[in-house]
């Protein structure tokens, strides 16, 4: 990033890993980690770790709206990088309500502080769907409303990065009927940069991993919903370890069935992983332990818009195609009734070109 | 290094079993050895972005087999660089200090580019080892 | 509402009480016009011409000994493809559970076919469908006697053909949008159907079958 505002005084994170006395090879090892994440070529670590040390550090503004601090808990459970690496090294984190210390305020006026004088270089995280309906009133901090605190912080926003799918696409608040009128950031704000990185939570290394990448290389390739195709470039189901027993038609039927415990597929139980981006399948959970599809569950679409609305998390992705039985049996009925006054005419017809040939 | 100099394998698989998704990755990585041999081009395989089951993981490492040098650098956790059976063809592991993995990948390189001295890294020895050798005069 | 989400949900819907409603029609309109007052004595009992309207059935759904040469290959394609389709959309894994899901019933006894077999045959399958169109083309007589009927169908089946195999395999863009085009291609069939010659399913059986109970029962039989 360069370094535009005279006020920013941030170090390079080179200069800070330097001081912090971390070896260059702890620092390739660390890049390394986020590369390989990224799907980027491994042999493209080096350059990456060549940007990012002379990436300035920069302040972080994390706030949070409608949300339920699922996200944080998940960003807290970052094991490459870790959060606390993140937090010391990476970004100078000025604002999250939840972490900091400051209350009230104290922690209102650190806000202020820094992002007038980061002004236009900032990372804005925002957490959580913001509630339109009674001009905002549903979400209120500090005397002001959500809509009005976003407006105010996007603007020096160097970049919005939206964790879960609340602040992505509005998340369960938006789900229906959406009695707060919820929407998403990218709903709202038009004309700065804008990243998602839904799920319900996000994968922690995704979040930690889209905030290095940018540090280093800027906006990553979107896709149509911003997200960075480099975690949200393919479906759970093509990425899915159990992927082969789809193939092969085998399927489990229910949860504790033979083809369960065979670890087959899982898509007639409900599981999203054909209309699923995310990196589940490939980075999986608690520092690669495990991820749903491995502990027995289908995918539930988490990172997908409209989620909550896609019908029951347990009914298959094409079930209930055809719900009204009584309109095909009235149709059934209208074509045997239309069929038979048809042939009624035609046998008219005929018999009277018969009489008129006598 | 004289081809009539034998690397020393230590654990030559037989190639009796070798199943059909580890195949495929084992004709990749002859590929890339090819290529590393006629251009001098360099690639790597990221192990976590191949969706694989424990028993085709383990059915990888032992096609791989262990080469002549395997060495772990402690650098805040763990990091393995082995030498796999085939020459050019490395396995890295870089774990943290919970010994979970960071990343894991196949290298097909003369040495691992992790390994080799960056470029700004040599600007930097340069300075400082002249500023040392002025300062010592 | 996504693309994918219209073409699963209201276009399918739409499309299904077309085929039902369609289908209907022309079934009722075509039994119900009755057949033309035979004044001939007849030759044989009704059993002796019942089987006769079943040898028929079955000689004509084989090439005639007289010009086998001209028309077993034109036949075998036929048969191939036909075969090749009912394969798929009965044997292919994603199809059965699309139809278990479509009526709502759970068949664990129905088998499928591994997914790699199915994207050979479905290849198989549009090879031969690709020698049926160029036969039609080129043929002097099959040209004559098609149609826009006989091509537009033709196209409808090979955008539910390509498109079922660029979902499986993977190309020419996000899953999503491809199933979706398959989705829609179908559903197109499904509206198509009544009101062009792929009646043929449900015509041709019968049809023959007449054919021969009528030669049977005035003694017009071999």
């Amino acid at each position: 990033m360069s370094n535009k505002n005279p006020r920013n005084q941030q170090p390079t994170i080179g200069e800070v890993m330097d001081q912090a006395g971390v070896g260059r090879r702890q620092f390739m090892k660390y890049c390394a980690g986020i590369t390989a994440m990224m799907a980027m070529p491994p042999l493209s670590t080096a350059a990456f770790a060549r940007d990012l040390r002379a990436a300035r550090r920069p302040s972080v503004i994390y706030m949070p709206f409608q949300e339920c601090t699922g996200c944080l808990e998940s960003l807290t459970r970052s094991f490459a990088p870790a959060l606390e690496n993140l937090m010391f090294n990476t970004i100078s984190l000025d604002y999250n309500h939840t972490l900091q210390a400051a209350a009230g305020e104290a922690a209102e006026a650190a806000r202020h502080a820094a992002m007038e004088e980061n002004f236009g270089e900032y990372v804005l995280i925002c957490d959580g769907s913001l509630p339109t309906k009674i001009n905002g009133a549903y979400g209120t901090s500090d005397g002001h409303t959500f809509l009005q605190q976003l407006e105010e912080a996007a603007e020096g926003a160097a970049a919005i990065v939206a964790v879960g799918s609340c602040a992505a696409f509005g998340g369960v608040a938006a789900a229906y009927p959406n009695p707060t009128g919820a929407v998403g950031v990218a709903d709202l704000v038009k004309d700065r940069p804008i990243i998602n990185v839904p799920g319900c939570p996000p994968m922690p290394e995704v979040m930690t991993g889209v905030l290095v990448s940018f540090l280093a290389s800027g906006v990553p390739a979107l896709d149509k919903h911003l997200r960075p195709k480099a975690f949200f470039g393919d479906t759970i189901h093509d990425r899915c370890y159990r992927r082969r027993f789809y193939d092969r038609g085998l399927f489990a039927k229910s949860f504790d069935d033979e083809g369960a415990r065979n670890g087959w597929c899982l898509y007639e139980l409900g599981c999203r992983g054909p209309t699923t981006y995310n990196a589940c399948a490939t980075i999986k959970w608690n520092g690669g332990a495990s991820w749903p599809v491995e502990a027995g569950h289908g995918c539930i679409g988490c990172s997908e818009p409209n989620f909550w609305d896609q019908g029951g998390f347990y009914e298959p992705l094409t079930a209930k195609l055809f719900k009204e039985r009584g309109q095909a049996a009235a149709a059934a009925a209208a074509g045997v009734a239309v069929g038979a006054a048809a042939a009624y005419g035609a046998r008219r017809r005929q018999k009277k070109l018969a009489g008129d040939a006598e | 290094m004289s081809a009539t100099i034998p690397l020393k394998v230590k654990n030559m698989p037989d190639g009796g079993t070798i199943g059909g998704g580890v195949k495929a990755i084992g004709y990749e990585i002859l590929s890339h050895l090819e290529k590393l041999r006629s251009s001098g081009e360099a690639a790597a395989i990221d192990m976590r972005s191949l969706p694989m089951a424990p028993e085709e993981y383990q059915g990888l490492m032992d096609m791989l087999g262990q080469g002549e040098l395997d060495l772990t650098i402690e650098i805040d956790g763990p990091t393995h660089v082995r030498e796999t059976a085939y020459a050019g063809v490395w396995w890295i592991q870089h774990k943290d200090r919970h010994d979970q993995v960071l990343s894991e990948y196949i290298e097909i390189n003369h040495v691992p580019e992790f390994l080799s001295a960056q470029d700004d890294q040599i600007t930097a020895a340069i300075d400082i080892l002249g500023e040392r050798l002025k300062g010592a005069s | 509402m996504s693309i994918l989400e219209f073409s699963r949900g209201p276009m399918l819907h739409f499309a299904l009480i077309v085929f039902v409603f369609g289908v209907l029609w022309r079934l009722t309109a075509t039994f119900l016009l009755g057949f033309r007052q035979r004044r001939s004595e007849p030759r044989v009992t009704k059993g002796q011409a019942m089987a006769g309207g079943a040898t028929v059935l079955g000689m004509r759904s084989w090439p005639h000994k007289e010009f086998i040469g001209r028309t077993a290959f034109g036949e075998a394609v036929g048969y191939g493809y036909h075969i090749g389709l009912f394969t798929i959309v009965l044997l292919g894994a994603p199809h059965v559970l699309f139809w278990q899901n479509l009526f709502g019933f759970s068949a664990p006894w129905w088998p499928t076919l591994p997914g790699g077999l199915i994207t050979f045959i479905s290849i198989l399958t549009v090879m031969l469908m690709l020698i049926a169109t160029i036969r039609r083309v080129g043929h002097p007589v099959l040209r004559r006697i098609s149609n826009f009927d006989d091509y537009f169908t033709l196209v409808i089946l090979y955008a539910l053909m390509l498109t079922g195999l660029m979902t499986v395999l993977g190309i020419g863009g996000r899953y999503e949008y491809i199933l979706a085009a398959h989705i829609i291609s179908f559903n197109a069939l499904l509206i198509w159907f009544p009101f062009s010659k792929l009646m043929h399913a449900f015509y041709i059986f019968p049809s023959r079958f007449l054919n021969g109970y009528m030669h049977a029962k005035k003694g017009a039989a071999k």
